[in-house]
């Protein structure tokens, strides 16, 4: 495997960060570390990136342990969540920065760097101060500076929180489409399901400083291994102890002869695209429905329904 | 009483206190400033003409020379070593910050001379290093000794201020270049010290006002190398020349003013700028060379440190009989009929200074800052002036004001009040800045929403809000008065001594031992006032914390 970690532990005084931490990446993935805040992804991600020493557990990528090595003996670049870029150099020397350390010549570093700039779009900046930047340009010349020293493994530390709901869309799509251009193995944090589903071959899911569960995005989704995961993933409805169904995967009618009413609509949320309707069902229980908003047809408060679908596992 | 009625009430009240500060920021510090101006360039019966002032200054050219050679040269070392000292300080491991800290905390809050009293005991001619073990015979008076003794004596308030810049950083920076490849090395020069140049231009331009007001460590061990301070201060004491002081303390305050110019561009800069994540701990190995320089430099002037607090503390519990020193507590005896009532007199006046100036500080920059009247902003800024005047100058200033009726002031224990007052609100108002722009403006307005006036704002929002931030305006009052001199020398009638001007005329008159033990008792009054911040602090966040549980 291209990254193993195996049995990462971190301790802070007496809280314990990091418990038993293994997982693996192939080479090129690009995987997300997802959870809640205060879950240890970050901390992860500075361990991996030499920020933080860990108590136990060893790293190693392409075959070589680097648990000890510092940050800077490290084939490993971060990007942090506020970017890091150095405001007393302009684009281009920000973008070159790492490359005098690789016995490039001048001209060499000058050359590689502005090949890295066009590639993220930003070559007419070259010679600009940071602060001239919009935040998803300063986002770009932060991963250009990463991508130039190329790495063999890349640490993305919550890359788009800093950036607006449109330009945090396209710029998902613009990560994945240079991380397959260069074929980079990739790990990002984040805490927006969304992001890790649209961008990640794999996630990782974190509570606690435990792994909860890796898998690709249907995995995760479709066979969520304990409550946490069905409770952080998506909505559900928790039947018993260790049954459930997702609100989408329940169909919805009117009452006919052959199938009677099971509960009534006591709240309507039209959303759009969908709807959210809230059941209060005659057996005492509520459920959770939604709907794509197809039909002209919108079901309204007070309306006796009937509900079909079939319940699913935890872990199964 | 009726909800209008108050209402108004309230009103006319707030805009009684807006007068009053206004009121007594012109009446102590403006109209004494414009007084030395009037009284420094007013030549019998006419103003002095471009003329005269270039003859005045040619004819004080050597000691215009001696002061700028002094406070660049000062400046130039107090700023490179105290770089890299701060550098050490933020390389070293968390222990030994904690002691460094500790170390710079106290040696900052020390009373005046001490440097110079340090001086003569280790290096005078008599001294411990100089003569006893080195058996040298050598001079130690002139500019080496002054500009060795400031640049050691501003040494502790830099290495903390740059601390403070070197803390504010972006974290991530750093970090980044460490992901890039750097090493120890490349990270200072690359990264770090291009991102402190206007932390070390700030540092660089207070130090050389400082310098340049300085006249007590030029008056004892400057010998006969005479700088500007010392004969502004000389013309009065000895001379009785008050204009001639007036005209030297304003030769001063030009360079000083310009140099200030600059110091506040690069401090709006910084502001500007400051929007990154706190630095924390860095986790930067300690290698390389520039480490090991650094390392080098600040051993050896933190030794120094060491070495001249540890001379005093001696010095005052030793006695020397037939040419051999012992531990004795004669030093404490003997200096009984020195402090009688001067210690508790200083106290009091530290005191009021203290608590009056802070909350004044704190009401004007409400006025200015979060009220956003415009002539307010010019108070603000006529409150700031103190920050670049020479000590002298503004007591000077004060003899000039206050020595007619209706304002006859001199003589009065009032009027040293009222300059340890107005002078530390340059300070305690950029403190009130600071910390009335963390207050979230919306509690204002939620303030009004619910009824209240702009009286409930200073009452209920500013002041509970800035607590911490009064203690610290508070505190920095008490220790400046404490410690000060420079303002108040003038204005001290015999009979009303305080601890200062005790130590300076035994530092005078070759008392050196007697001298150390005030010095001691200082220290140890103003580590007691900090001592007891720093306990209250930790007991309002233990307070704050179990309320946040709750």
């Amino acid at each position: 495997m291209y990254l193993s970690v195996n049995h990462l532990s971190k301790w802070y005084g007496d809280y314990e960060a990091l418990r038993d931490i293994t997982f693996e990446v192939k080479e090129g993935e690009l995987l997300a570390v997802l959870g809640p805040s205060g879950c240890g992804k970050s901390t992860l991600l500075r361990c991996l990136g030499g920020f933080e020493p860990v108590q136990s557990g060893d790293i190693y990528l392409n075959h070589e342990r680097i648990t000890d090595l510092p940050p800077e003996l490290r084939p490993v670049a971060t990007v942090f969540q506020s970017y890091g870029l150095f405001p007393h150099m302009t684009v281009l020397e920000n973008v070159k920065y790492g490359l005098k350390f690789l016995s490039l010549s001048r001209q060499e570093a000058t050359k590689k760097a502005l090949a890295m700039l066009e590639r993220v779009e930003l070559a007419q900046y070259a010679h600009q101060a940071i602060h001239d930047l919009s935040g998803g340009q300063q986002q770009r010349v932060a991963l250009a500076r990463s991508l130039v020293i190329e790495p063999d493994l890349l640490l993305l530390d919550e890359p788009l929180s800093n950036l607006d709901a449109k330009l945090r869309v396209s710029m998902r799509e613009e990560i994945k489409r240079i991380q397959q251009d260069l074929h980079i193995t990739t790990i990002f944090v984040t805490h927006d399901q969304e992001e890790a589903f649209s961008m990640a071959d794999t996630i990782l899911l974190m509570n606690q400083g435990n792994v909860v569960q890796t898998g690709s995005a249907i995995d995760i989704y479709e066979h969520p291994a304990e409550v946490f995961v069905l409770d952080f993933i998506g909505k559900s409805n928790l039947l018993a102890e260790n049954c459930y169904v997702r609100p989408e995967k329940i169909r919805m009618g009117l009452p006919t002869k052959n199938q009677p009413a099971q509960g009534e609509i006591c709240q309507v949320v039209f959303k759009g695209e969908i709807i959210e309707y809230d059941i209060h069902c005659f057996d005492g229980s509520n459920l959770s429905v939604v709907t794509l908003n197809q039909s002209d047809y919108l079901f309204q408060v007070g309306t006796k329904v009937c509900l079909s679908y079939t319940e699913k596992t935890l872990g199964g | 009483m009726d909800l209008r009625k108050r209402h108004q009430l309230h009103q006319a009240v707030d805009r009684g206190i807006r007068w009053l500060i206004a009121g007594l920021v012109l009446l102590f510090i403006l109209y004494p400033f414009i007084m030395v101006f009037k009284e420094a360039l007013m030549s019998t019966n006419h103003f002095m003409t471009v003329s005269e002032m270039g003859e005045f200054v040619l004819a004080n050219q050597s000691l215009i020379k001696n002061s700028l050679l002094v406070a660049t040269t000062t400046s130039i070392l107090a700023t490179t070593l105290s770089v890299g000292i701060s550098l050490y300080y933020f390389l070293a491991p968390n222990w030994l910050q904690r002691g460094l800290s500790l170390l710079f905390m106290i040696t900052m809050i020390s009373p005046p001379f001490v440097s110079s009293l340090a001086y003569i005991h280790l290096f005078g001619r008599r001294g411990f290093i100089s003569h006893q073990l080195l058996h040298l015979t050598w001079n130690p008076y002139g500019a080496h000794g002054i500009i060795m003794m400031q640049t050691l004596g501003y040494l502790s308030l830099n290495t903390l201020l740059l601390i403070g810049f070197l803390k504010a950083m972006d974290k991530s920076v750093v970090e980044t270049a460490q992901s890039l490849g750097a090493d120890t090395n490349h990270i200072l020069l690359d990264i770090i010290l291009p991102l402190m140049h206007r932390g070390i231009v700030i540092v660089a331009s207070l130090t050389f006002i400082r310098s340049l007001a300085d006249f007590g460590t030029p008056s004892i061990i400057g010998g006969s190398f005479k700088v500007l301070a010392t004969e502004g201060y000389l013309n009065v004491i000895a001379r009785g020349n008050i204009q001639e002081a007036a005209r030297i303390n304003l030769l001063i305050f030009i360079p000083a003013m310009l140099v200030f110019i600059l110091y506040t561009h690069y401090l709006k800069d910084l502001t500007n700028r400051d929007h990154g994540n706190p630095a924390g701990k860095f986790s930067l190995r300690r290698q390389g060379w520039l480490f090991q320089l650094v390392r080098v430099i600040s051993i050896l002037l933190i030794g120094a440190l060491i070495l001249q607090y540890l001379s005093i503390i001696m010095n005052g519990f030793t006695v020397r009989y037939q040419g051999k020193s012992s531990l004795s507590l004669a030093n404490i005896y003997e200096s009984r009929p020195y402090i009688s009532s001067t210690f508790i007199r200083s106290i009091v006046y530290a005191l009021i200074a203290g608590v009056v100036g802070s909350f004044l500080s704190f009401t004007l920059v409400y006025y200015s800052q979060v009220r956003q009247i415009k002539w307010m902003k010019w108070i603000d800024f006529i409150a700031m002036m103190p920050y670049i005047m020479p000590g002298t100058f503004f007591g000077l200033g004060y003899i000039f004001a206050f020595s007619k009726s209706p304002l006859k002031l001199v003589g009065t224990s009032l009027i040293v009040v009222l300059n340890v007052t107005f002078k530390q609100l340059a300070f305690a108002t950029k403190m009130a800045s600071g910390s009335l722009s963390q207050i979230n403006p919306e509690l204002y307005q939620s303030t009004h929403d619910l009824g209240g006036s702009y009286l409930n704002e200073l009452k209920d929002v500013v002041f509970p809000l800035s607590k911490e931030g009064l203690y610290v305006a508070f505190i920095n009052g008490f220790t400046s008065t404490m410690t000060t001199i420079g303002s108040i020398i003038f204005l001290i009638y015999p009979s009303q001594k305080v601890a200062t001007l005790v130590l300076f005329d035994l530092v005078q008159s070759g008392k050196y031992r007697l001298a150390s033990v005030i010095a001691c008792y200082i220290m140890l009054i103003c580590l007691t006032a900090n001592g007891l911040y720093y306990l209250v602090l930790k007991w309002m966040k233990k307070v704050r914390g179990n309320v946040s549980i709750r």
